[in-house]
């Protein structure tokens, strides 16, 4: 049951919680259409990203199980010596997107081009972990793309559950506090109207009742002079 | 912006392919506090993409989740060699609960 709020009862306190009531019902309007829509975004992205994680998940893991495979060929020694000094060069442009003013991330993938990926020579080192080290780096856009689906995911599901108390602690307290409040405020306010209407009678006929005394009274007395 | 790096933490046996493709890597043994400390610093510093290894990440829900509401870094779990786990899933699963209320998109 909604409570009270604290103040005092006059016409002043009623027209600014009318106003209040007013504000927070346009607001509670816009936070439920903000939630709304966030939703139908996070809907979309999320299949995306799902999609996106199944593929990159089965891929990475055939991917790495052939390095792996390929590694136990060679000594460990040559395979990290082979690998000590990539050729590439991975980095990002990194930007802020906006989705429903939800700040997040926008990446873009650089690579920086060399003729050749692979960093040692083929004498030392099987085919097989050529063709791994191929896939990974064809896997690194994808990699990539899911890192920034994964966090835009995250920060709308956060930003749709903050939304989404708000809208309900506008819905289910505020509002309803402010309601009952101004009701109070009309009662209360009406019930003093009444009871001024009331003395102003009673007085009124105190007042009457006086004067018919009085002026009896002088009659009787004018009857005594004559 | 400058932060623009990306860096790869787990095992050395799983993480070493990435070195070849351009990636900055972590290897981290087993040990909770290490892997905790180098998430952290990456954190910090100019990595706006850190890769996990679903094993490293294991216990580390609290620093995971205190970077979740900032657009950067995105740490994201990977499987490692020896294959997945399913934590990338479960992390899916949590942000469709937290947002919908219901799984409903998994489930089927």
């Amino acid at each position: 049951m909604a409570e009270l709020l604290r103040v005092n009862p006059t016409r002043m306190e009623l027209k600014r919680l009318q106003a209040r009531h007013k504000t927070a019902v346009r607001g509670h309007k816009l936070l439920k259409d903000k939630a709304d829509e966030m939703v139908r975004q996070f809907l979309l992205i999320i299949k995306r990203c799902r999609d996106l994680r199944i593929e990159v998940e089965r891929e990475l893991t055939a991917a790495l199980r052939q390095f792996k495979l390929a590694s136990a060929i060679s000594p460990t020694q040559s395979i990290e010596t082979a690998l000590a000094m990539p050729a590439a060069k991975a980095t990002l442009a990194v930007s802020l997107g906006n989705i429903m003013s939800v700040k997040v991330p926008i990446l873009q993938l650089n690579v920086a081009d060399s003729t050749d990926l692979i960093p040692y020579s083929f004498l030392g080192i099987t085919a097989d972990l050529d063709a791994s080290i191929v896939t990974i780096s064809k896997l690194l856009e994808k990699m990539v793309s899911l890192a920034q689906l994964e966090k835009t995911c995250s920060m709308l599901a956060d930003e749709i559950e903050k939304t989404r108390r708000r809208v309900n602690a506008l819905e289910h307290v505020l509002i309803p506090q402010m309601l009952k409040t101004i009701k109070y405020i009309k009662m209360k306010l009406g019930e003093d109207e009444r009871s001024v209407i009331v003395r102003l009678m009673k007085v009124k006929s105190m007042i009457q009742k006086r004067d018919e005394q009085l002026a009896a009274k002088k009659a009787e007395a004018q009857k005594g002079n004559k | 912006m400058a932060k623009g790096k990306i860096a790869v933490i787990g095992d050395k046996e799983s993480i070493i392919a990435f070195k070849a493709v351009g990636m900055e890597t972590f290897p981290v043994e087993k040990d909770k506090d290490e892997i905790r400390k180098t998430l952290r610093r990456l954190a910090n510093e100019e990595y706006s993409v850190i890769f996990i290894t679903e094993e490293a990440c294991e216990g580390q829900d609290e620093i995971l989740e205190r970077f979740m509401a900032q657009p950067f870094p995105s740490i994201i779990p990977i499987p490692s060699s020896n294959g997945t786990m399913g934590l990338g899933m479960t992390n899916l699963k949590r942000n469709i609960e937290k947002a919908i209320g219901a799984d409903i998109l998994l489930g089927e």
